[in-house]
């Protein structure tokens, strides 16, 4: 259950993500195409600008569980099994409060916007709206560092992420799938 | 204050917490137990304001066009190509490491896409020559430091955005620097391969290079398109990054059809995860740097290590070794974040060029990402290599050494980053 739920963020994670990326490229060379024919598009900045707010905020749950945060690992990769299954279980806690905390602060912030009444300066639309993926990226995240807590305590393996155990050091990349794929298909460039 | 949030933020970083929660952590704590009479929405504000800037869109998509050269081929393609033209003398293959990095320097923003684009297919080709594993680590990690350097660099849009100093301006003055690191990188290698006598490779024939070039060529649309449209007006910066995209898009998808139309949304979900990545930590950079402004640390900082009326040299001195130190233990793009603004006053005040001091900025957090023990480029060479983090390090020592002397000439001599601005 948990984890089809998990599976079923993680979905739509990745298509924000990717999507974003793929949509700032379009937006951006569509703009300057325009420009030189004279008929900028004045709200490439906006959007621009709201797909990195979403891509940066709505990705910390999915950076999470594939442990992509930037860490120091040097001296927790010193310590014994036991250990690191401690620490890994505080660290998350901690995390996880954190996060919430800021989803909290961040919802606090978006009223404030929405209290002022501001509307963006191309599009017109309420500011408050670009501020939203703040409160909900913290609370995917915090969520994921919740479910790493009970992956921990239900496990033997520690999880630094849950989708990713310690000492597991082989980090699978895009770039090695899609190497495999050639392999198989047998082709060389 | 300050002494609590960094014995806070050491303690949660040594325990291996992500990064963007040490700094989240001791932002909080400054302002919910210290500044009683600031909301601490004011955090989240900050944050968001921190990932807001038009100019910041070119990071992801430089990051975008470097992970589509990187899936298709295109390191390789310049790898040869290089090969052809230099792996016959001493060192050869070294020499071709340290070049195809700055050429990709060239495509690419950050140093990690290049640890992974070169340092892979070199590697082995360096190991079957009888480089040890260790040198051909800090070779490959080192190296990596110049795409810092060469334009487009991720660390000079960052100090362009956070200064307010041009980026073409600082793209056009990264060459120089880059090239002589690159030339010092290439002095040892051949010093190295005699002295270990490593066996020379077969001299490549005129008809295999003229093949090598024509395959590469297309590659050096990339610094045409960012260098020449942005220096001629044509493009802005995030602008030309879009482009960038579009043309590797052109080259991989289209013309070399070593990427499949289908993988670019893989492609795209990889590129948005270091992007939540680098993001996350620049606007929690960006609320730490709010924070500690708001408590007015930097004109302490700067007035008791600076003092009243400090010296070119003494500024330049604490500049370097502010940076250095600052990216032993953080990502290099928060330390610009967070160090930027605390030095840069004092720099122009001092006359100080920013262009120049950008230059020296960004080859000090290029040495302080391959230096022990944060140095994130270790880490990706760990990750990729699969190798325990001493067997990584052993021999940066001396690269570290050469990049400081580098920095060194960089900081006394500014021509050596302003005469090509001052050209054109």
């Amino acid at each position: 259950m948990f984890r089809k739920i998990s599976d079923f963020i993680s979905q739509i994670e990745e298509r924000i993500l990717g999507g974003s990326i793929i949509l700032m490229a379009v937006i951006l060379i569509a703009n300057v195409i325009a420009r030189k024919l004279n008929n900028s598009l004045s709200y490439a900045e906006e959007i621009g600008a709201a797909l990195l707010t979403i891509c940066t905020f709505l990705g910390i749950g999915y950076a999470a569980k594939k442990a992509r945060h930037i860490r120091m690992s040097a001296i927790f990769d010193l310590f014994p099994l036991r250990l690191k299954k401690i620490v890994t279980i505080i660290t998350s806690l901690v995390t996880m409060l954190l996060l919430f905390y800021m989803s909290y602060i961040s919802l606090q912030y978006t009223q404030y916007i929405k209290m002022l009444g501001k509307v963006t300066p191309a599009l017109r639309l309420p500011a408050w709206w670009i501020s939203i993926p703040l409160s909900i990226g913290f609370l995917l995240g915090g969520i994921q560092y919740l479910l790493n807590i009970f992956i921990n305590l239900k496990n033997p393996e520690v999880y630094i992420g849950t989708e990713k155990i310690a000492d597991d050091v082989s980090t699978e990349t895009v770039f090695d799938v899609i190497e495999e794929k050639k392999e198989e298909n047998g082709e060389d460039n | 204050m300050l002494t609590m949030m960094l014995i806070v933020m050491i303690s949660l970083l040594v325990l291996g917490f992500p990064m963007m929660i040490t700094m989240l952590a001791g932002t909080i704590l400054a302002v919910v137990v210290y500044m009683p009479n600031v909301e601490p929405f004011i955090i989240a504000q900050q944050m968001m304001l921190g990932v807001q800037g038009f100019v910041l869109l070119s990071v992801p998509m430089f990051m975008f066009a470097a992970d589509i050269m990187v899936a298709g081929k295109t390191a390789n393609r310049l790898l040869d190509f290089v090969e052809s033209f230099v792996g016959h003398i001493w060192g050869g293959l070294a020499i071709t490491t340290a070049a195809t990095c700055t050429l990709f320097g060239s495509i690419s923003g950050s140093t990690q896409a290049t640890v992974v684009a070169i340092g892979r297919p070199m590697r082995d080709k360096l190991l079957k020559r009888g480089y040890d594993d260790s040198s051909v680590m800090a070779l490959i990690i080192n190296s990596s430091d110049l795409a810092y350097l060469i334009p487009p660099s991720i660390g000079m849009i960052m100090y362009g955005v956070i200064s307010g100093t041009s980026i073409g301006d600082l793209f056009i003055a990264g060459i120089i620097p880059g090239l002589l690191v690159l030339l010092f990188f290439s002095l040892y290698s051949i010093y190295y391969a005699r002295k270990k006598q490593i066996p020379l490779l077969p001299k490549a024939s005129w008809k295999e290079r003229y093949q090598a070039t024509r395959k590469s060529l297309l590659t050096f649309g990339f610094p045409v398109i960012i260098i020449g449209g942005i220096y001629s007006g044509f493009f802005s910066p995030t602008e030309a990054a879009a482009f960038s995209v579009l043309y590797a898009f052109i080259i991989e998808v289209c013309i070399f059809k070593s990427v499949k139309l289908k993988d670019l949304s893989k492609i795209a979900i990889s590129t948005g995860i270091v992007t939540t990545v680098v993001f996350v930590l620049v606007g929690t950079g960006t609320a730490f740097a709010w924070v500690i402004s708001y408590a007015r640390i930097p004109q302490v900082i700067t007035s008791t290590v600076l003092g009243t009326d400090p010296s070119v040299l003494k500024v330049l001195l604490t500049v370097n070794i502010a940076f250095f130190l600052g990216c032993m233990l953080v990502d290099p793009l928060v330390v610009i974040i967070i160090l930027t603004p605390i030095f840069f006053p004092a720099a122009i005040a001092a006359g100080i060029d920013p262009v120049h001091l950008g230059i020296i900025i960004t080859l000090q957090v290029a040495i302080g990402s391959a230096t022990p023990p944060f140095g994130y480029d270790i880490f990706t060479a760990c990750a990729i290599f699969d190798k325990p983090y001493l067997t990584v390090i052993r021999k940066t020592p001396f690269y570290i050494l050469m990049l400081l002397f580098a920095a060194l000439i960089i900081t006394l001599v500014p021509g050596v980053s302003l005469f090509l601005t001052e050209l054109l």
